[in-house]
């Protein structure tokens, strides 16, 4: 009893610093922010029962989705083919993939619209290909905006997959091999099972990066950018409505939190 | 049809570089035989099985798997049963399911799966841990699933890579001797990877030698240990002294009645005993170490010359001499055997 009583006092003690610091710098201004949201006239009435404002919300959301979707599409080839290659450079290979995060998103976002103006190269490029008007532009588009995001973002996605892919033991897919799965199946079968919780963990990072970015989706975005971080932006500093705002900011945390939460049980759910 | 060969490795080779792992091998297994590959770590055996699996691209040679040549065809294609040494069991499936992915994969159809996995569990006498998963099961019971479900896909040839070596001694013996009478009964040609020379010489009936990439000696479990064909083989297999006779003598100047050339000369071969060294096959020398083995006693003979000579004998060397103290060494002419030369 006085054993398990000490073990519970350890760890205790072991937990209480970060639960500490996570308490007054997170917890407490939450709150804080919750309870501004309530001062004055009733903002979370006014902000979903405003289909502007849903829209808004609506916007942010499926920003997350789609760049979650076209990171995870592009990032796990590229960690799978690190994580398997026998080579030394694997490890300084990794590191390249992570230079965008080493670059301010004020710069990289300058680069983007030098790209994504209509007589840049991405849209010159979608222009040629017929598809769009002559002249469309990227800039100030939902695609543009994902595009950009998502190359940032990528690095994050492809270093989680990395680490998790290398903890499956490569006999595995052997294995399945040896006992008849083509090289596609094995990978379908063993690997991303067994690499589930690296997909959730980069599935969420990219997905909670994504829904409250604000530097990358104000400035790719322009001014028809209509997205949670940059609408909480123009609330508090140019509509100075600072409870609408606070509302604002808590809706998307109890929304983004939610989704995580159901995706996270439906992958749990669907690899078993 | 016990004489026809399963399994043909024709030149078989694989560099890395400028390394060579696998150096011109030939081997043929024939139907129903289960033939040892057995070296140091880093001899190429296991390298050899995995070009056999389709794991590893040969360099040079070809593999024949029932007369068809499967050099280039990839894994998933080959009639190859593996049990990997880390038993690589699917960790998010149970034992049933692990068993039956093969057979999902032939398209079998459920029916039959399910009987077909149900024989094995039985076999393997793990009933009642159908539903299980790996982490759940014991060291031994994990193998077992590993031998299931490489089995019950009936494949051409089963592969097993070292397959005994995660288990406690007392269970790697029994374990040996159940998965040979499976192998013999169930007529599997069998190809087995191991660096136990001990465990090669119980189940096998025949035993490649290998060394740095090289075949050294192919052979029946006695052909290898009792007419060794280099001198690794002879050190590799069992313990050895040996000589190198010239004119009567020993490099270290002990006079040697036999044939001329590399010699060997198995410890329990040598006897010892307190009287003078007279004439040749005898030296006297110093006890350096006596060991009660249980069976027997393992004593090593520190011979003017610096050389320690290796002896076995019965238990009750451990009485008669002592260490530090003196001992004669004498074996026979015939116990003398010539290595081809090198």
């Amino acid at each position: 009893m006085i054993e398990g009583a000490r073990r519970g006092l350890i760890a205790a003690g072991l937990l209480a610093p970060a639960a500490l610091v996570f308490a007054i710098l997170f917890v407490w201004p939450q709150l804080g922010l919750f309870l501004q949201s309530l001062g004055g006239p009733p903002t979370f009435s006014r902000f979903l029962g405003d289909s502007y404002y849903l829209g808004v919300l609506g916007n942010s959301l499926l920003l997350g989705v789609c760049v979650t979707l076209v990171t995870l599409v592009l990032g796990f080839p590229l960690a799978f083919l690190l994580a398997r290659a026998e080579t030394r450079w694997a490890g300084l290979l990794l590191l390249l993939t992570t230079f965008p995060l080493w670059v301010s998103a004020v710069v990289r976002s300058f680069a983007w619209m030098v790209l994504f103006f209509r007589s840049g190269v991405a849209s010159r490029f979608l222009q040629g290909t017929g598809l769009v008007a002559p002249d469309f532009q990227l800039i100030g588009t939902f695609a543009g905006v994902v595009i950009a995001l998502a190359q940032v973002l990528l690095p994050i996605m492809i270093v989680t997959l990395y680490a998790v892919i290398r903890g499956v033991d490569r006999d595995l897919e052997h294995a399945a091999m040896n006992l008849g799965a083509s090289p596609a199946v094995a990978l379908w079968l063993v690997t991303l099972r067994l690499a589930r919780g690296g997909v959730l963990a980069g599935s969420l990072l990219v997905f909670s990066l994504s829904v409250s970015a604000f530097a990358t989706p104000s400035l790719i975005g322009g001014a028809r950018a209509h997205f949670m971080a940059v609408t909480i932006y123009e609330q508090t500093l140019e509509l100075l409505d600072w409870p609408f705002a606070a509302a604002i900011a808590a809706i998307l945390l109890v929304i983004s939190l939610s989704v995580a939460l159901t995706y996270g049980k439906l992958l749990g759910e669907k690899t078993r | 049809m016990t004489n026809s060969a399963d399994l043909v490795l024709d030149g078989l080779a694989r560099r890395y570089g400028s390394t060579t792992a696998v150096a011109r091998m030939d081997l043929t297994v024939a139907a129903g035989e289960l033939v040892a590959l057995l070296g140091p770590s880093g001899c190429g055996k296991t390298t050899t099985l995995r070009m056999v699996a389709g794991f590893i691209e040969p360099s040079e040679g070809r593999i024949l798997l029932r007369g068809k040549d499967i050099t280039t065809m990839p894994a998933h294609q080959r009639d190859t049963g593996m049990v990997f040494q880390s038993y690589a069991l699917f960790p998010h499936l149970s034992v049933a399911e692990n068993i039956a992915f093969g057979l999902k994969r032939r398209g079998v159809p459920k029916p039959e799966i399910a009987q077909r996995v149900a024989r094995m569990v039985a076999l393997l006498q793990l009933q009642g841990l159908e539903a299980r998963l790996p982490k759940q099961l014991s060291g031994g019971q994990q193998q077992r699933v590993a031998v299931g479900r490489a089995l019950v896909i009936n494949p051409a040839v089963v592969l097993l890579d070292e397959p005994f070596s995660n288990l406690d001694a007392l269970l790697r013996e029994g374990t040996r001797i159940e998965l040979r009478r499976l192998q013999t009964e169930l007529g599997l040609t069998t190809l087995f990877v191991t660096h136990d020379q001990a465990e090669a010489m119980a189940i096998s009936d025949r035993i490649a030698v290998m060394n740095k990439g090289r075949l050294e000696q192919l052979g029946t479990p006695r052909e290898v240990y009792e007419r060794p064909a280099t001198r690794f083989v002879a050190s590799f297999i069992g313990r050895a002294n040996i000589f190198v006779s010239r004119d009567g003598r020993s490099e270290d100047g002990i006079p040697l009645d036999g044939p001329e050339g590399t010699l060997v000369l198995r410890p329990e071969r040598v006897t010892l005993d307190e009287a003078p060294a007279e004439g040749p096959n005898a030296v006297a020398g110093t006890v350096d170490l006596l060991s009660f083995l249980g069976t027997g006693t393992q004593a090593v003979l520190r011979l003017p010359g610096g050389r320690q000579l290796l002896v076995e004998g019965p238990a009750s060397l451990a009485d008669r001499f002592h260490t530090g103290g003196p001992a004669t060494a004498r074996w026979m002419r015939d116990d003398l055997v010539a290595l081809p030369a090198e």
